[in-house]
């Protein structure tokens, strides 16, 4: 019982930890990063570890639980900020990029309502569940225009869509777990921490995949372009109308 | 298995049932995404591959066809204006000055003959390659020649109307169209054991149209793209390769009536600056 705890604890530190992932991989791909939608992943991952440092302190050394709310409300507010920039780069559709970044406000009105409502004494998890199912919805509208899009590049050779793969599987794995985490309010911690393991491998598993994403920056596009065209210089007379008339 | 024996067991069952169904989900799609790209970029790499093998045969095809065209005047002029001006040179050698005058001048008279001839030759050979009608005259000029030789010949009727061709397209364009219209007429007269051949040219918007009728053996537009698909079919081929250099369109059809055939010609107009 005791081991279990134990391994349960590492996981969850292991998980805590791994937050600092992207912002490694980000620091050692700094020199490729070209496009707009790299520097908001390296502001994203720099608020994440920032915010794992800050959440960290505060469980381990002031061990204060509004404190902790706070933070956790703050973060969802950055995250949801830049995860929305981020998607709205990435879709093409203009009507679905304006409808990403004008929900930022709202977003922000509803946590702000939110928290007036519920105020820091208690964790909330209606917030964090909207932010969840609309970017569930975003990431699918984004595969689903990648699938119509007739590049030449493959699809899993690209950052886009690692990062995007990565953000879906902590929000889809996630989900059940925010949704129902007020059902163990009343639990015991080693039953509250037996329940986190699967929040904790799925943020482990989201951090490696978002990590990992970067490692496509070196893949060039291989794709070939067709070059058997006529050749101009073979004297085809009649076939050549180039020249021009006096 | 520990996990679902505490106390809020049952909603820990739907959390990780929950959670294993959405992971599930996601990584289905995700596969899904992944897969279906994969198909859409193979399809189109056939498409492309087939498109350049089709490129490369319409490629082969006119430089086979440059070559014959070579070949051809090479054996005109060698064994048509090779030997004339060889005779010639034989009346006009170095005992010419010992004949008499009579037959000196018959001599002279001969090998002028001859290289009269031989400058007539040389002519249809020029005329061969670019029609002084077309040059000159234009498309419409040419086209009407060609049909009148063909009607003159007696064996078929064959006749060509010209609607509005007010403004003459480009050079280079009108040699590609004649040709066109040379290549499909022999075929015509050629394969079809036609009575009648009918050529009318209009233009509609920035494009200008010519229809040929004709009743007998014909093709439909498949079996021109299976032609011009296989080993065979040189001067479809040609013709696909013009086409293709014109920007334009052709279409091989038969009329409902299922008496004559049509092909019809789509020519993007460039009109001529002289």
């Amino acid at each position: 019982m005791i081991q279990i705890t134990a391994i349960l604890e590492i996981i969850i530190n292991i998980a805590l930890l791994s937050e600092i992932i992207p912002l490694i991989f980000c620091i050692l791909f700094y020199k490729k990063f070209n496009t707009r939608i790299l520097e908001v992943f390296f502001v994203y991952a720099i608020l994440q570890a920032l915010f794992i440092v800050l959440i960290s302190v505060n469980g381990y050394v002031y061990r204060s639980l509004p404190t902790n709310n706070l933070l956790l409300r703050f973060h969802l507010i950055f995250e949801y900020t830049l995860i929305a920039y981020l998607l709205s780069l990435l879709i093409v559709n203009k009507l679905i990029k304006k409808l990403l970044v004008f929900s930022i406000l709202p977003f922000f009105v509803y946590n702000l309502l939110d928290f007036l409502s519920y105020g820091n004494v208690e964790f909330s998890n209606t917030p964090t569940i909207v932010e969840f199912l609309i970017f569930i919805v975003f990431i699918i509208i984004f595969f689903f225009e990648k699938m119509q899009n007739d590049s030449k590049i493959l699809i899993y050779n690209t950052v886009s869509f690692w990062i995007c793969v990565g953000l879906f599987v902590y929000c889809t794995g996630n989900f059940f777990y925010i949704l129902l985490v007020e059902n163990f309010k009343n639990a015991s911690i080693d039953s509250k921490n037996q329940l986190k393991i699967v929040y904790s491998i799925v943020t482990i598993l989201k951090n490696i995949i978002l990590g990992l994403s970067l490692t496509s920056l070196n893949l060039d596009d291989k794709s070939s372009e067709d070059n058997l065209n006529f050749p101009s210089d073979l004297n085809l007379d009649a076939f050549t109308p180039n020249h021009k008339l006096n | 298995m520990y996990l679902l024996q505490a106390d809020t067991s049952g909603i820990s069952r739907l959390m990780f049932l929950g959670t294993l169904g959405m992971l599930t989900l996601a990584i289905g799609i995700i596969v899904f995404v992944i897969f279906h790209q994969r198909k859409v970029i193979r399809y189109q790499m056939q498409m492309k591959r087939l498109e350049a093998e089709k490129q490369q045969t319409l490629l082969n095809a006119s430089i086979r066809f440059q070559e014959e065209e070579r070949q051809r005047i090479a054996a005109d002029l060698h064994d048509d204006a090779g030997p004339l001006l060889a005779t010639a040179r034989l009346y006009l050698n170095e005992n010419l000055v010992n004949q008499e005058k009579a037959q000196q001048l018959q001599s002279i008279f001969s090998a002028k003959q001859i290289i009269d001839d031989a400058i007539l030759l040389i002519r249809n050979i020029s005329h061969s390659l670019m029609p002084p009608t077309l040059k000159n005259f234009g498309l419409e000029s040419a086209t009407t020649d060609l049909f009148q030789k063909i009607s003159g010949s007696g064996s078929l009727n064959a006749s060509a109307r010209f609607h509005d061709y007010r403004e003459r397209l480009k050079v280079e364009q009108e040699l590609l169209a004649f040709r066109i219209i040379q290549e499909l007429v022999n075929n015509i007269l050629k394969h079809s054991n036609a009575g009648f051949i009918h050529l009318t040219q209009n233009t509609s918007g920035n494009h200008l149209y010519i229809r040929i009728h004709h009743d007998g053996k014909g093709i439909i537009q498949p079996e021109f793209d299976k032609l011009n698909q296989s080993a065979q079919g040189l001067g479809l081929k040609n013709i696909a390769s013009r086409i293709k250099v014109l920007n334009g369109r052709i279409l091989f059809e038969i009329d409902p009536s299922q008496t004559y055939y049509k092909i019809t010609l789509e020519i993007p107009r460039e009109i001529s600056i002289a």
